[in-house]
């Protein structure tokens, strides 16, 4: 009953992605495209049902694009090396930045990527493509990762929207929090804002759902009825008129209301936690953002975006031009106790096997080191990492040159590197949906090659 | 496209069998009397060549929607479509206040529009509503959009190309001219929030010139050339170096300390450099041509002539694409900003001759939406779609389909509806408009494709502002309804369906809703009522 408050007509996601108006357009796009047999075969082959156990990510988005030279790639001794020492981690050879020394001791549930290769040194177009894994292409509206995630490991009568994002910057880039061609069922929930609004070291109870619950005691007693009068009416009019508008509006309804009355919205209370808990992710938004996945993952939640946009109310903090060392000093800090806090707590309770994090921003940092002690952006080498299980951690992958400013060694791409992801979570990277042209689009652009390091 | 049905091959060879011993001829199908004109090659045109004039001299709105609807009336017939009812009255003068004046119409405009005995009412009220300021307003809320291209700019900044473009709608200014001004402005990189200005459209791009050339090409022709920014377009002809010499026209807004002035007024022809590649291309149209400067003219005034000429075809087929898909939920093309020659248009005849006519009347927009909304097409009601699968009826504009309200149809509509004031304002802004601007901002391109999140429903039950409009104490409209004297219990409960839903209620509804309870009671189930209507399907989509 729970699931059928608004409308009875909600349909399933999986019937929702196949249905008649999507063959149509399929069939409409037939004249002007290729072989219609071919893409019926794909969809056949896909109908098979999926027994594998369900995984969660959870994506640590660092906005503006991180410093590769100053975390993961160090180049001590190089002129390109900058001003930070390196440190041994508890894998051997393997080392990071001074700033890092808790990640460091957990660096056996690292995979790390120093040859990520990428063509996009623009925040806007890096960010929508490290989200969507595909660059704009005429009308086709690409989803983000979260969405495909979602659509791929969600439920459909979950408690919980299958993917939350946490105080992401979506100004910079909607298209990269946008869910496309899949629709408002799989649009992330987003709580928190990013940035300017309030990003102060003593933040994180803004991590709430808005207007989760009415604003006054009155309508919070009438409530119930309200929604009974509700649902009466709604059931008259959608009787009578039906289409795409309608369903989003039942299906937003019907989940908003699922929240409200769900114990597992309280992953949202994050004062349920011990201060020394709180304390320990870092009591920033970034911080009790990742407090707030692991509440998240704990409850079932498949996708969670955390960002680290910057601290101190900046936004695009990453985004070292100027004064680059001990801006990532300060960054470090926050990334090391929120990161590696979640990992351990995700290992105590025994979930971090099922969980996949992945740390990434749109590129990374010049390795020269600019006259304003900064390091501006830099997409042709740089470093992203993976986290926790599904994969084989506890080793690097590629290598740059000595100066930092090329690939040597296994240069890897957005699909290459999401297409791993895809494969940790136990999803098929060349599942295709029929976007809103009509046209099949694979989940991860076909060129990509799975990282055969990590996932086999 | 799928749209066309087998049967149009059985009118086909039927109209030729009729048309051959004739010539020129009518032909009799279905009791109505066709002229039919020389060609007869494909039924489709058959109509069109009947009527040469729509095509060659200038018609009215009404002429104009006439044809449109003899039109549809018999291509529907050759097909076997059987279109939608009519609207009712309740259903109609909530459309045309959304459609036209971006809010749903007040417990007075409905009951005056309802109990209007004229025959001839409906295509009055559009006139009415069109002569209104609040006509040029939504235009401009509305073009604004479409010129932002779903790009997210703080509410301010979007607000002063708004103003700007409501002083040219309410001018009636013809549309070729707002668009040259607007691809002509000068730039200023620190602009006024206070002054109205086209800049928002030049800050939705960054001012990169590439993206400037992809919004440009994209709104104002409907021709997606940004693939090519990268690689050649792997379905339309356009190359990489093409999309770069398009690109080059918006070369001299990127640079960084120019002041607008300056930036207007380049002298030499302008080039470009591929990015990655080294290769300089020069400032060349989409369709290969060279740009002729005119004495002094600016590059971008040279491109903004380009795109506004009169045989450019694309200038007003994505304008009116726009306009169409707006009002009746599709484009004749689908996407509506997406005129690639590989996507058939669905009824061509109707779209060439909206062209047409849009041309020869000086790109008047308000004559486009004047004929356009004066149709019976645009009439048909939205009920009675299947409620699973594809309408088989909405791809012909045989039956409306449901639109989600836009955010500035829902915040101006919940301020219609429930007397809201905003008295906390920031630079001159509502903060509550901003607001809900912000939580209820979609990029769909299509008003059929807006989605409602998760967010966007749980600010609507449980957000302040929904909380104040329902409460007795807090709103004065839901406590003036609550007291009238001269209102019965049945009279209240109408009241709220008009202010909300722009109907009364049915039988069954009074009995649902009509608690006879002690007064106290009463009040509480009207705010209860309200904070239903304002929350209900029938509210936030345009049916």
């Amino acid at each position: 009953m729970k699931s059928q408050f608004i409308t009875d007509s909600i349909r399933s996601r999986k019937t929702f992605s196949i249905s008649r108006r999507d063959w149509l357009r399929f069939c409409a796009a037939g004249v002007a495209g290729g072989s219609i047999s071919g893409w019926f075969k794909t969809f056949a082959e896909e109908a098979a049902p999926r027994t594998d156990r369900r995984r969660s990510c959870i994506l640590l988005w660092m906005s503006g694009g991180p410093s590769q030279m100053d975390t993961f790639d160090m180049k001590p001794g190089h002129a390109n090396g900058g001003t930070f020492k390196e440190i041994d981690t508890v894998v051997p050879g393997m080392k990071f930045s001074e700033h890092l020394p808790r990640l460091a001791g957990l660096a056996n549930h690292l995979a790390i990527i120093r040859s990520m290769s990428t063509k996009e040194g623009d925040h806007t177009r890096a960010t929508s493509l490290a989200h969507c894994g595909y660059l704009p292409q005429g009308p086709v509206q690409f989803p983000t990762f979260g969405s495909l995630v979602a659509n791929e490991l969600g439920r459909s009568d979950a408690e919980i929207p299958d993917f939350v994002s946490i105080a992401p910057n979506r100004a910079i880039s909607p298209a990269a929090y946008d869910p496309g061609f899949l629709g408002a069922p799989l649009a992330p929930l987003v709580v928190g804002s990013s940035g300017a609004a309030a990003n102060g070291m003593n933040q994180g109870d803004d991590l709430k759902v808005q207007d989760l619950q009415p604003s006054n005691d009155a309508a919070r007693g009438s409530l119930e009825l309200r929604l009974e009068k509700l649902r009466a009416m709604n059931g008259r009019f959608l009787e009578n008129y039906s289409g795409s508008p309608a369903q989003s509006y039942s299906a937003a309804y019907d989940r908003a209301v699922r929240l409200m009355r769900s114990q597992a919205a309280t992953a949202f209370s994050l004062e349920e936690e011990p201060a020394a808990v709180r304390e320990a992710y870092g009591k920033n938004k970034f911080g009790q953002g990742c407090l707030l996945a692991r509440r998240l993952v704990e409850r079932g939640v498949p996708f969670v975006e955390v960002n680290l946009d910057g601290i101190d109310q900046r936004i695009l903090g990453w985004d070292t031009h100027n004064d680059n060392f001990s801006q990532v000093k300060l960054l470090s800090e926050v990334l090391d106790n929120g990161w590696s806090t979640l990992v351990e707590e995700l290992r105590q309770r025994g979930l971090l096997e099922s969980t996949l994090i992945v740390w990434m921003g749109e590129f990374g940092r010049t390795p020269k080191i600019n006259p304003g002690g900064g390091r501006d952006h830099w997409e042709k080498s740089w470093t992203t990492v993976l986290a926790g299980g599904g994969i084989q951690t506890g080793q690097v992958v590629g290598r740059t040159s000595a100066d930092g400013t090329s690939v040597e060694d296994h240069p890897v791409s957005i699909p290459d590197l999401l297409a791993t992801v895809c494969k940790g979570l136990g999803i098929d990277p060349m599942k295709s949906n029929i976007s809103n042209v009509g046209r099949p689009i694979r989940i991860v652009d076909p060129i990509a090659q799975p990282i055969k390091e990590i996932v086999g | 496209m799928v749209k066309r049905t087998t049967k149009s091959t059985d009118v086909r060879n039927r109209a030729r069998f009729l048309a051959w011993p004739l010539l020129v001829g009518v032909v009799i199908i279905g009791g109505i009397l066709l002229p039919l004109g020389g060609s007869v090659a494909a039924g489709a045109e058959r109509i069109d060549a009947a009527n040469p004039q729509i095509n060659e001299q200038k018609i009215t709105a009404e002429e104009l929607a006439t044809w449109i609807d003899r039109h549809f009336e018999n291509a529907w017939k050759h097909q076997g479509i059987e279109p939608a009812a009519i609207t009712s009255d309740s259903e109609f003068v909530r459309r045309a206040y959304l459609d036209l004046i971006g809010r749903i119409p007040s417990v007075a405009e409905v009951r005056a529009f309802l109990d209007d005995r004229s025959p001839d009412k409906r295509r009055q009220l559009i006139d009415e509503l069109l002569q209104r300021g609040a006509f040029a307003n939504h235009l401009a809320s509305t073009f604004r959009d479409l010129m932002l291209a779903g790009a997210m700019l703080q509410a301010p900044q979007t607000r002063t190309l708004e103003v700007w473009l409501k002083l040219r709608f309410t001018a009636n200014m013809p549309y070729d001219q707002v668009v040259r001004e607007l691809l002509t402005a000068e730039i200023d990189r620190n602009p006024s929030l206070r002054t109205p200005s086209p800049i928002a459209f030049y800050q939705a791009a960054d001012f990169k010139p590439e993206t400037l050339a992809a919004n440009a090409s994209r709104i104002f022709m409907g021709i997606q050339v940004q693939c090519a920014q990268c690689h050649d377009h792997p379905f339309a002809e356009w190359k990489q170096a093409q999309f770069w010499s398009f690109a080059a026209f918006f070369k001299n807004v990127d640079s960084q300390q120019m002041t607008g002035v300056s930036m207007t007024l380049t002298p030499e022809a302008e080039q470009i450099t591929i990015p990655g590649k080294e290769i300089v291309v020069p400032a060349l149209f989409l369709d290969g041509s060279k740009p002729v400067r005119a004495a002094s003219e600016s590059s971008r005034a040279m491109l903004a002539r380009w795109i506004t000429a009169s045989d450019n075809p694309y200038f007003a087929k994505a304008a009116v694409n726009r306009i169409w898909g707006r009002l009746l939920g599709h484009g004749f093309v689908q996407p509506v900003d997406d005129l690639d020659p590989t996507h058939t248009p669905a009824y061509p005849e109707v779209f060439n001759a909206i062209c047409r006519q849009f041309r020869l009347h000086q790109y008047d927009v308000k004559y486009v939406i004047r004929a356009v909304t004066a149709t019976r097409v645009y009439q048909l009601s939205c009920r009675g779609a299947p409620r699973d699968g594809e309408d088989p009826l909405s791809p012909h504009f045989a039956r409306m389909p449901l639109r989600r309200m836009t955010s500035d149809q829902i915040y101006a509509s919940f301020v219609q509806a429930t007397g809201f004031r905003d008295t906390t304002t920031n630079l001159g802004e509502t903060v509550a408009r901003n607001e809900f601007q912000e939580k209820f901002a979609d990029s769909a391109t299509s008003p059929t494709e807006i989605k409602t999140t998760i967010l966007q429903a749980l600010s609507l039950m449980n957000g302040s502002y929904i909380t104040g409009a329902t409460d007795l104490q807090n709103s004065e409209f839901l406590s003036v309804v609550a007291d009238a004297p001269y209102l019965d219990a049945k009279g209240r409960i109408e009241t709220l369906f008009l202010a909300t839903l722009s109907r009364p209620p049915d039988a069954n509804e009074l009995t649902l809703f009509l608690v006879s309870q002690n007064p106290a009671e009463e009040k509480n189930s009207l705010a209860d009522l309200f904070w239903m209507l304002l929350n209900s399907a029938e509210f936030i989509l345009n049916h």
